[in-house]
């Protein structure tokens, strides 16, 4: 496949913006944007959490073996094309939608394209969700991706969690056929409501995306104080939906997972 | 952002009560803060961070980082 996008660290965090970048109630105007600062993984250790303590990300540009990533990529399509996603005479690894067919058949999981996550309607979309789900299950990405051991070491070492890390076996794999529906603003820990709140997410592209590509987007100083975590933890309580109450320690001792 | 929600509820002399059932109401039922990122962005008062992306790389996040993706 191309390789779609700029080398790394060739684009400098303060360069304009050009693309015309749309979310769904329209246009991003340009005071409303800025670049994600992309970190070297060979930075050192202290800088890199740093990083990820002031930003609430950490931005690791070629962390994991590109070859690697397009193995789980190829199969990833491979085992979707049944649905007809791809288009005809196309390669796998190039994942290109067959935009002879109505996008509605085709529905991404995981992006609320319906209430409540239930799955969209019609036979074609269910098939298509059908497998796109039963894709978390299978060996090239539950065991060969998931639990790439570049990942889990260079997270065992950022943490300070060491041979304690542990591997959440919830992972979403997800896809985004052009035009259709994007996520909405999150944050993890809506959707983690029964976890502790030490966990980290990988979000791992599974192939190049250019900047107005559907890549994910973060909001800048998303909560970066401990005061508004704490905010968060006692509004949770509050709703008490879930009858749990939140262990405020864990803000200072971190859990192993990630 | 809960904190900022309940100041303006309690400002605007909502009780607790009305504070809460507000905001539940301004989640999604799909459990999402909003469909709207750019009218998000500006209620906050605060910027959304973009890159292009290359096979190979990776972003960390802890559960309170906030994020959306394009159209």
């Amino acid at each position: 496949m191309p390789h779609a996008n700029p080398s790394p660290f060739t684009v400098s965090i303060d360069s304009p913006i050009s693309e015309h970048l749309y979310v769904t109630d329209g246009l991003l105007p340009p005071h409303q944007i800025e670049r994600l600062r992309p970190s070297d993984p060979s930075l050192p250790i202290s800088e890199l959490r740093q990083r990820l303590e002031s930003d609430n990300y950490l931005f690791l540009k070629g962390l994991l073996p590109r070859a690697d990533v397009l193995k789980a990529r190829e199969a990833y399509f491979n085992f979707l094309s049944p649905s007809g996603v791809l288009k005809p005479g196309t390669k796998a690894v190039e994942g290109i939608f067959d935009s002879s067919k109505d996008i509605t058949g085709f529905p991404g999981i995981g992006a609320g394209s319906t209430g409540g996550n239930s799955k969209p309607g019609g036979e074609q979309a269910e098939a298509f969700v059908d497998l796109a789900l039963k894709a978390h299950t299978e060996g090239w990405y539950a065991e060969d991706f998931c639990k790439h051991p570049v990942l889990k070491d260079f997270v065992a070492k950022l943490s300070g969690w060491g041979d304690d890390t542990l591997l959440f076996r919830r992972s979403l794999l997800r896809n985004n056929i052009p035009g259709a529906h994007a996520i909405g603003v999150h944050y993890d820990q809506i959707f983690l409501r029964y976890g502790e709140v030490s966990n980290l997410t990988a979000w791992c592209p599974l192939g190049d995306i250019k900047i107005n590509g559907g890549g994910l987007i973060y909001l800048k100083n998303s909560m970066s104080r401990l005061s508004e975590r704490g905010a968060v933890l006692t509004w949770w309580n509050q709703v008490n939906l879930w009858v749990r109450k939140w262990k405020l320690n864990s803000l200072e001792k971190p859990r192993r997972t990630v | 952002m809960e904190a900022e929600f309940f100041r303006k509820a309690k400002k605007d002399g909502l009780n607790d009560e009305e504070a809460k059932s507000a905001f539940n109401n301004n989640m999604m039922v799909t459990g999402l803060l909003s469909e709207a990122p750019a009218e998000f962005a500006k209620q906050v008062n605060r910027r959304w961070l973009v890159s292009a992306y290359e096979a190979g790389d990776v972003v960390l996040h802890d559960p309170f980082a906030v994020s959306c993706s394009f159209h």
